[in-house]
């Protein structure tokens, strides 16, 4: 009777021991899992706004004329929306998703068209040292 | 009795444990250390990016009006870009470094947002010199030289033609960004 109590109380302590770990274990993985998904949209995100920003600096850079494309993806890795927004006076395009925000430098703020992109083509024209966003 | 108790709490288990917790541990580290070089890596390349845009865009253009080192304004509203060429790529207008360095102490924030150097920490510094037959002289030194806080420095440099003698004037570019709280690894 005593042998088989001691046995009780210490699988007992056992099972709290593993469970609290187990909780631990899941805790933390679950924190990694937002980290990860956090660090892939931003670096989406990131991509999607340099990619926007080396068009319009580069169509600068290289003279009247120039013309770049690029295709802006429909959402960001793992599925977040996002918006794209020119904004020539802070001399920055500007992607905000899942309320983070990115934003990439410009190198100009002298610029006409499309403030704001979407899914789909769009194309800079470099017309006089003014660049044209158009989609 | 005695044995029946050993073999729940058995020194097999308490290894076991032992490595488990090591391992989690480990594991975190790793991640820790992976995220941060993440970090780095892409602050890096963004500094490089940074770094050789504001090298080509002050080499290839005239800047925006090309003869915005007139202006008695300098500000991000009156001038939409800068470039040292004076009609065409490669060639440059020595006053407009002039008019640079001149306005250095004032407007170093101007120039910052003006060359797309933008983002937490980020600072330049900017040395024009022009090659006098013998040795390379300077022409300008702008921005701030990389302090005891700089934690990543990007050098560029490139050379420019005088329209008149058809002499070398050397840009060098550092981009280099400061330790600031969170961001320093």
């Amino acid at each position: 009777m005593k042998q088989k109590s001691q046995v009780s109380v210490e699988l007992i302590t056992l099972l709290v021991v593993l469970t609290g770990l187990f909780l631990v274990i899941l805790s933390v993985s679950e924190h990694r899992e937002n980290q990860l998904t956090g660090i892939k949209q931003y670096l989406s995100a990131k991509d999607v706004g340099d990619k926007v920003s080396w068009s319009i600096n580069s169509a600068l850079i290289s003279g009247y004329g120039s013309k770049r494309t690029f295709y802006i993806p429909a959402k960001l890795l793992d599925g977040a929306n996002f918006n794209v927004t020119i904004n020539a006076t802070a001399r920055s395009v500007i992607i905000t998703w899942v309320g983070r925000h990115y934003k990439s430098p410009l190198l100009t703020s002298n610029l006409t068209g499309n403030t704001s992109l979407s899914m789909g083509e769009v194309n800079i024209t470099n017309i006089m040292g003014t660049i044209n966003v158009s989609q | 009795m005695s044995r029946s108790k050993a073999q729940i709490f058995s020194i097999d288990f308490v290894i076991a444990l032992m490595l488990f917790v090591v391992i989690l541990i480990v594991s975190e580290w790793a991640w820790t250390t992976s995220v941060e070089k993440i970090y780095f890596t892409e602050g890096r390349n963004d500094l490089e990016i940074l770094a050789r845009n504001a090298a080509s865009i002050l080499i290839q253009t005239t800047g925006n009006p090309p003869n915005w080192h007139n202006l008695s304004d300098f500000n991000t509203t009156n001038v939409s870009s800068l470039g040292f060429a004076k009609n065409r790529p490669w060639f440059i207008d020595e006053n407009k470094v002039i008019r640079l360095n001149n306005l250095n102490n004032t407007n170093y924030s101007v120039y910052k947002t003006l060359l797309g150097i933008r983002g937490p920490g980020y600072e330049f510094h900017m040395n024009v010199s022009k090659f006098n037959r013998t040795h390379f002289e300077d022409l300008a030194l702008i921005g701030e030289t990389p302090n005891a806080s700089a934690e990543s420095v990007v050098k560029i440099s490139r050379i420019m033609l005088s329209g008149d003698d058809k002499n070398w004037t050397k840009i060098t570019l550092k981009v280099w960004k400061t330790c600031v709280g969170a961001s320093c690894y």
